[in-house]
């Protein structure tokens, strides 16, 4: 009995951390290629959820039918905070950028209390589960799972393996360099806001079939893809596949056997261990994708 | 005499004529909203001119709620629980909050941990204390907060009338203008807190202890936020996690720190404007729009750092 209540800690865990890894990934490629500190991270994510919501009352899909309308909507959300606000703070102080960004995220939060109200606003897929053993698995999970890691696996391939991932590659590396060489920097920075962007389309859809929606609850998702980012690696897409799932498993191993808020706790004592000792990520630097 | 009335000019005296302005109103003209809005305003001020000591050495606390949480709970424990008078809990939530920054502020700084970390760091441990304090529910009240039943006998800060708390918060800010704006040892203290804000590796190399500085502000932060938690607890008699260790304090007094461009004079301006339309907003126009206020903060956050970046260009 004891060893099935691990195996099952460990599987919610390994499928919780598919999740993180997409939620981490597209603020990944921001931080990564246009060293533009996102504190709207969350509150995107929350408009995408909303929006996944919206497309379902008007049209009767399911958030998961509908993902890639929203990521796709998302994108051009994306090219336009670019435009009007990324842009502008490009060079501007880290601290600057963090307080624009977070700017964003409050005037989202606004807008969607304004817009949808406070609500609780569900569209939970039901699909019951498969049954192994003694071992639950949920197959929206299971399904959400293999979504994220398909999409982040893509992701890596176009990255490493075509000459446009080569190019935004360089460019996260050396901007300047590659400026010299022809690169357009200013199409780059387009090309990745619009992929970032589809990817938080993607998560809040994804997210939209499991949990609610409502208007802070990006502030949570927000700092657990900070945190998530900054464990596995400023900036190195493989870090959040490492970190995504290690935080993953570790919580829910520790929301298992102990409780859920001692579990959050952990991940921001171990947030905070790492920047103390290896403020690098697990795969900063040297691992950059 | 001479040399203090060459360093006085018209910022340091606009806060001044405006709290003396405030300490007359309630004889002149009134009304308990409008009183309430005030006092809101001074404990946002009071929070946000220390939160913008540590801001001017470029760093931005973002859990700076913490503190508000430590000082209002550890308030409601010494009246609750350990049978404290009220003025008795004071020291109890400065110590805790103190010792909470110095443990965080050590840490951090000793480490480097600076900009875009430290501000992540500061959540994390925010946060931290949110979960410890929703986990230890029997003692905390958990996510719902904790009431506290006021007790109006000598050695209590309770009254039924709001003139106390606005005088209290009156003569506090009065108190932290003058001596930040006219001692020879603030204005000492402030000088070297910009100079590690502009240039860090200067400020070094010209002998200045980057840390002890640092910690110092931050433990001012601590202490006058704290200091805000026991009075908050005093005034409206409870506290959630959410109030206490949640983001929206932090993001807001950031955002009063922001629009008065770090000078401290111009803080309590701008949270006597800004905390009163948020509050309005939030009472008037609530029903249908809810979240109007929140809204505008984001938006105004956001106009103030792209203005600012582009003025610079």
């Amino acid at each position: 009995m004891e060893i099935y209540l691990f195996l099952q800690a460990l599987l919610n865990g390994l499928l919780l951390g598919g999740l993180f890894i997409v939620l981490t990934i597209g603020l990944n490629l921001i931080t990564g290629v246009l060293k533009i500190i996102n504190f709207g991270h969350g509150d995107l994510i929350m408009l995408a959820m909303y929006i996944t919501y919206w497309l379902y009352v008007y049209t009767a899909y399911s958030p998961l039918v509908m993902m890639p309308t929203t990521a796709i909507i998302m994108g051009f959300v994306g090219l336009i905070i670019y435009m009007l606000l990324i842009k502008p703070i490009l060079r501007a102080s880290d601290i600057e950028q963090l307080l624009g960004t977070l700017g964003l995220g409050v005037f989202l939060q606004g807008l969607a209390q304004v817009l949808w109200k406070s609500d609780y606003r569900l569209a939970k897929i039901y699909a019951g589960s498969i049954v192994i053993g003694n071992i639950y698995i949920s197959i929206i999970q299971l399904i959400v799972f293999v979504i994220s890691l398909v999409a982040s696996i893509l992701l890596y391939i176009y990255l490493m393996r075509t000459v446009k991932g080569v190019i935004i590659r360089a460019t996260a590396q050396d901007p300047d360099m590659s400026s010299l060489l022809g690169v357009n920097i200013r199409n780059v920075h387009l090309i990745v806001f619009f992929l970032s962007f589809l990817f938080i389309g993607l998560t809040g859809a994804l997210l939209l079939s499991m949990f609610p929606a409502y208007p802070t609850t990006g502030i949570e998702y927000g700092i657990l893809a900070w945190l998530i980012m900054v464990i596995g690696g400023l900036g190195s897409v493989l870090g959040s596949f490492i970190g995504g799932i290690l935080i993953g498993v570790v919580y829910s191993i520790f929301a298992t056997y102990y409780s859920v808020e001692l579990a959050r706790a952990l991940i921001f004592v171990a947030f905070i261990l790492t920047i103390a000792l290896r403020p690098t990520g697990l795969l900063g630097a040297s691992a950059r994708v | 005499m001479t040399q203090l009335l060459k360093r006085i000019n018209l910022d340091h005296i606009t806060p001044l004529i405006l709290l003396g302005g405030l300490s007359i109103l309630p004889w002149i003209y009134y009304h308990d909203y409008v009183v309430h809005l005030i006092i809101l305003s001074l404990m946002y001020a009071v929070i946000s001119i220390t939160w913008t000591l540590l801001g001017l050495t470029g760093a931005a606390s973002l859990g700076h709620s913490a503190y508000f949480g430590l000082g209002a709970y550890f308030t409601i424990f010494s009246l609750k629980y350990w049978g404290l008078v009220s003025y008795l809990a004071i020291p109890i939530a400065i110590l805790v909050s103190s010792a909470v920054a110095i443990m965080i502020g050590y840490i951090t700084f000793r480490f480097g941990i600076a900009g875009i970390y430290f501000a992540l760091t500061t959540i994390a441990f925010a946060e931290i204390l949110r979960e410890l304090f929703i986990y230890y529910r029997e003692f905390t009240g958990g996510s719902l907060g904790v009431f506290v039943s006021p007790i109006s006998s000598i050695g209590y800060f309770f009254y039924d009338s709001k003139i106390p708390y606005y005088y209290t918060l009156i003569i506090l800010l009065l108190i932290l203008y003058i001596y930040l704006m006219f001692s020879r040892q603030a204005s000492k203290f402030l000088k070297i807190l910009s100079a590690i804000g502009e240039d860090i590796s200067t400020a070094a190399s010209i002998g200045i202890n980057i840390l002890k500085y640092r910690l110092y502000a931050f433990l001012w932060g601590a202490i006058f936020t704290s200091l805000m938690g026991w009075f908050y607890v005093h005034y409206l008699r409870y506290v959630t996690p959410d109030v206490g260790f949640g983001l929206g304090l932090s993001v807001y007094v950031a955002l009063l720190s922001i629009v008065a461009n770090l000078r401290l004079p111009y803080i309590l301006i701008a949270s006597l404007i800004l905390t009163p339309v948020g509050e309005v907003l939030r009472a008037v126009v609530g029903y249908q729009f809810a979240g109007l206020d929140v809204l505008v903060y984001g938006l105004l956050l956001m106009i103030l750092v792209v203005v600012r970046a582009l003025r610079k260009r």
